[in-house]
């Protein structure tokens, strides 16, 4: 690489050129190169692959809660606000798709394309009140939404249904194509396989726009903001319009994910978006890791998964007890609260240990053990720069 | 007429009463720590589980038991903040220890509410508290003898915290670290002497609060007793979060509202209205005077 030189004058053209190319390279590495290629082959593959309809769900469910948390991950990583109000985002975008994707019956972009623009100008109307306060009135404002967007939900009934809800079937089709009955080369499929396939594609998209997003000058300001307020003003940037994008963009995605909660379950009810599911959100984001770009997916993974496995495989887990509402003399962690329980023990440890969360955790791991493999390439990058 | 207005008036001064004690929890932890965290919440809910260990499972006279769950409450906050919190904030630097600690206690929440769940179940439980569901009668007036308590209790503990705050070496201490810390040190003034006693006052007022949210006439004791806990944050927020006469005042103007609404408010403002009514004001206020209604001057959004 080449280096400051030191003849006197001060020459840094070009200096930092091999830096900056690596910086701005969408992968950092052929790990994640490969790996994203591979995840995105599997979104397709999998649902044709298999008909288990319990893997199938939770692999819907980890689709719809990622792609909310890759959005809050943004708001609450990348730009260092705190925003526990996602699920008023959720809810936003589940009562938009109910609208038109199943009263109006509209086809899929069409009613999509709603949730995200509703979805954005929602966050956009926050905004300006979130960010003129700071700590623990933000916090408190976005506690605030939650129960301000349940009041307007159960008393909506139109919609809603109000507090019982409504079952809500949503139009999955694209010109021909049908993701609820899918066609391909003369084979059906499923409905599950069809929105796993739809909702995984969704999880790709996003993941890849935030990614790149944070590679663009609006992202280097929001991390700018986040680290340096002061320096980053005085560096010329407008702190107002980089954290309205950074909101719009966390909405808009939250409403994505709450429009395909609505087309996992097929029945919407206000009472879903509750404080529990915005502390789920909270936990999400900062056990899979904070600002990384894998953190949400791998956060969703996790502790969606927790309490499907727990409930599956209860009897070889001690301390457990089937759950009931009367204490039977034993002590035991109900099957429903051991989820609860290992997020808690999983928040705690991370915060305390790890603040860079399971994300850096994998990485450290995947340099382990793939280490005589760098050994080698070391050597041999060595020897080409000799020749 | 005048009868219900006035009964329902009680019924807020009383919900208030119990706004102002959490908030106050609140504000005390977070002059004790530096940072804004939800334990109060599962103080709430641990406060009145460990009562109810006491007094029903025990069989402790119930005054002593109260005095037994704060302790242990206090114990347990002095734990989480040497081994947790330090911790944390001797590893990251201010903005992310704030940040890490609020996450933490949310964690802890999910815990505390876990645990309750998993020692004495889900069902709602009856505390055995000495009020039940009896009612004083004043003429037409009905009042349950529970709020009656709640006003003195209240009362009570704020006049100590009063008290304990201006006219205590602790408490002269206790605001000196709020105000500055810096100077506080070279002043001599221990953190490790004030912090035991910020966490019992926190402990104290979460668990009193808790308590009397637990008993029958609050509905009984129930693992989500923690939320009920949240809805007093609108009050922190209209009394300005530092302040102490604030969080009462704060307190008193939503419980008296939220009821008036309970009682008064039109059928077309739909259900859940006196629920979501204090966060309503909340955000106006918000809107309006950020520093809340009853902040100091030199108030800064921190």
């Amino acid at each position: 690489m080449a280096t400051v030189a030191s003849t006197g004058t001060l020459r840094t053209k070009g200096a930092f050129d091999e830096r900056i190319r690596r910086e701005v390279r969408v992968f950092q590495s052929p790990v994640t190169r490969y790996g994203a290629v591979l995840l995105t082959v599997l979104a397709v593959v999998l649902p044709l692959s298999t008909a288990d309809s319990f893997l199938l769900s939770l692999g819907i469910t980890v689709g719809f809660f990622s792609i909310a948390a890759i959005g809050l991950n943004v708001l609450n990583g990348y730009a260092g606000q705190i925003n526990m109000g996602q699920p008023f985002f959720l809810a936003i975008g589940a009562y938009t798709a109910v609208g038109f994707g199943s009263i109006m019956n509209l086809p899929l972009p069409v009613w999509l394309l709603a949730v995200v623009v509703i979805g954005a100008v929602s966050g956009m109307l926050v905004a300006p009140l979130a960010l003129r306060l700071k700590g623990v009135y933000q916090i408190v404002l976005s506690l605030g939404l939650i129960f301000i967007g349940q009041y307007i939900f159960v008393n909506w009934t139109d919609l809603t249904g109000g507090v019982s809800g409504r079952k809500a079937p949503l139009n999955l089709s694209v010109g021909t194509l049908d993701f609820a009955a899918l066609q391909l080369g003369g084979m059906g499929y499923s409905y599950q396989q069809g929105l796993f396939m739809l909702v995984w594609l969704f999880v790709a998209l996003c993941m890849f726009l935030v990614h790149l997003l944070m590679k663009s000058p609006g992202g280097r300001h929001i991390v700018a903001l986040r680290d340096a307020e002061l320096a980053a003003r005085v560096a010329g940037i407008n702190p107002a319009r980089s954290m309205f994008g950074a909101y719009a963009i966390s909405s808009a995605m939250g409403a994505l994910g709450g429009a395909f909660y609505v087309a996992q379950l097929r029945f919407v009810s206000p009472e879903q978006f509750n404080l529990g599911m915005g502390l789920t959100f909270i936990i999400i984001v900062t056990v899979g890791g904070l600002a990384t770009a894998w953190g949400p997916v791998v956060g969703s993974l996790v502790i969606c998964a927790i309490p499907v496995l727990a409930s599956r495989y209860a009897e070889y887990i001690p301390f457990l007890k089937a759950n009931s509402s009367t204490p039977d003399g034993t002590w035991g962690i109900p099957v429903g609260q051991f989820p609860v329980v290992v997020y808690g023990v999983l928040l705690v440890l991370i915060l305390m240990f790890e603040p860079r969360g399971l994300t850096h955790l994998i990485k450290v791991f995947a340099l382990w053990a793939t280490r005589p493999l760098h050994r080698r390439s070391a050597v041999a990058g060595t020897t080409e720069g000799n020749a | 007429m005048m009868d219900t207005f006035v009964q329902i008036l009680i019924s807020g001064i009383a919900l208030g009463f119990l706004y102002a004690l959490v908030s106050l929890s609140f504000v005390v932890l977070l002059k004790a720590t530096g940072h804004f965290n939800l334990l109060p919440g599962s103080f709430v809910l641990l406060g009145a589980y460990a009562l109810f260990q006491f007094h029903k499972n025990f069989g402790i006279e119930f005054w002593i038991s109260l005095l037994l769950a704060i302790l242990v409450v206090t114990a347990l906050g002095l734990a989480i903040q040497y081994v947790i919190f330090q911790r944390i904030e001797r590893t990251a630097d201010q903005h992310a220890a704030g940040l890490a600690i609020l996450l933490v206690s949310i964690g802890l929440l999910s815990l505390s509410q876990a645990t309750a769940v998993s020692s004495w179940g889900a069902e709602v439980l009856l505390l055995g508290d000495p009020w039940g569901l009896s009612t004083l009668r004043l003429g037409a007036i009905n009042i349950p003898v529970r709020d009656i308590w709640v006003i003195i209790l209240s009362v009570v503990v704020l006049l100590v915290f009063w008290l304990v705050i201006q006219h205590t070496r602790v408490g002269v201490g206790m605001r000196a670290l709020a105000s500055d810390s810096q100077a506080a040190y070279v002043q001599g003034i221990s953190p490790r002497k004030v912090a035991p006693v910020a966490w019992l006052m926190s402990a104290a007022a979460a668990v009193i609060a808790g308590v009397l949210m637990a008993t029958e006439a609050g509905g009984g004791l129930r693992p989500t007793l923690d939320v009920v806990a949240f809805t007093a944050l609108p009050a922190l927020i209209l009394g300005g979060i530092r302040s102490l006469p604030g969080c009462v005042a704060g307190g008193l103007v939503l419980g008296v509202l939220q009821q008036l609404a309970n009682g008064y408010a039109p059928a077309a403002l739909g259900q859940q209205f006196a629920t979501v009514l204090p966060w309503i004001i909340m955000i106006v206020v918000l809107l309006v005077r950020p520093s809340g209604l009853f902040a100091t001057r030199e108030f800064r959004r921190a």
